[in-house]
């Protein structure tokens, strides 16, 4: 059923979050505390100098903007890509100090070289595992995805990717790919003992 | 896109702008002007009406000597918002809307390598 099975298995992110479900979601309050838990460990993670100056981020997915919200209040700024219209309405209404873009991240981000200081990513990047449509390729998304992320990123600087596998061999292609891309690193796995706490960083 | 090798930068048409009012950030324009294309900026913020930025920006900027210059950089990067408007590639000629402040940069999967 919808509510129990996988959103990824119901609909390509762009039809799965339409208007109501994108209300929906960005309204409860356990997915928004989700999502502010979640996106204040990603920042953790990116380990961004100490300096109270705003760094130039990039949060991939971006969705209604509730990771983008909680980065704002980590003092930096934004901009989001998100692939769903609905999603990136609610972020508008809300008025979201992030730089909004409507994108597929699948097609590779056309950012210029070496610009942002950091990429966050929360609960997004396993939609691109799909093939939603015939002339969709996994790993080739996977591919063009990284490979841009890769190139738009400052000397230095860090993405972490959090993301929601539906298997261990989803989980290593994701991994594999950015590997392939340039990038070095791993996956960090909170709460590994509990099957409904378990997150996982890329 | 196959065949497109200028993908930078992509022209500006404007319907239309909101000014925002933040607050000035010395520190962070610092900073982004070390990201930025300058002339790129520039031209940008001229369609958009605002011919505040000089041709040659100064070689060091410090938020000492040239906080005029610094204000100027951070209206046109974080006041202006093009609410209305297009991005255009100059070598395909293909158009990228911008509704509600937020441009439309999906292509057809057909239009990549």
């Amino acid at each position: 059923g919808r509510h129990g099975d996988r959103p990824e298995h119901t609909a390509p992110p762009e039809l799965f979050y339409d208007g109501e479900e994108s209300r929906k979601y960005t309204s409860s309050s356990r997915v928004i505390d989700i999502q502010r838990r979640l996106t204040e460990r990603a920042l953790e993670l990116l380990a961004l100098p100490d300096d109270d100056e705003p760094k130039l981020l990039l949060d991939l997915g971006c969705g209604s903007g509730l990771s983008g919200e909680a980065i704002t209040e980590a003092g930096h700024v934004w901009t989001g890509f998100d692939i769903s219209p609905h999603m990136l309405e609610v972020a508008q209404e809300k008025e979201v100090e992030g730089d909004l873009c409507h994108h597929d991240l699948g097609h590779g981000m056309c950012l210029r070289p070496g610009v942002f200081d950091g990429a966050i990513s929360i609960s997004a990047v396993q939609w691109l595992c799909n093939a939603d449509r015939s002339s969709h390729n996994p790993r080739r998304r996977l591919k063009r995805f990284f490979d841009s992320l890769y190139r738009c990123l400052a000397r230095g600087a860090r993405a972490v990717l959090q993301i929601y596998p539906e298997t261990p061999e989803q989980a290593e292609l994701i991994t594999t790919t950015a590997m392939r891309s340039g990038f070095a690193g791993g996956l960090v796995v909170d709460y590994p003992n509990s099957t409904r706490a378990k997150k996982y960083f890329l | 896109m196959p065949g497109v090798k200028e993908r930078y930068p992509l022209g500006l048409v404007v319907g239309k702008i909101e000014l925002q009012e933040n607050e000035f950030d010395p520190a962070f324009v610092l900073h982004m002007l070390s990201k930025l294309n300058y002339p790129v900026l520039r031209k940008a913020a001229s369609i958009c009406q605002f011919n505040d930025l000089p041709e040659q920006p100064p070689a060091n900027p410090t938020v000492e000597n040239d906080g005029q210059f610094l204000q100027a950089v951070f209206h046109a990067i974080s006041n202006i918002d093009v609410i209305e408007g297009t991005l255009v590639c100059f070598e395909s000629k293909r158009e990228f809307p911008i509704a509600g402040g937020v441009p439309n940069m999906l292509v057809n999967d057909f239009e990549q390598p």
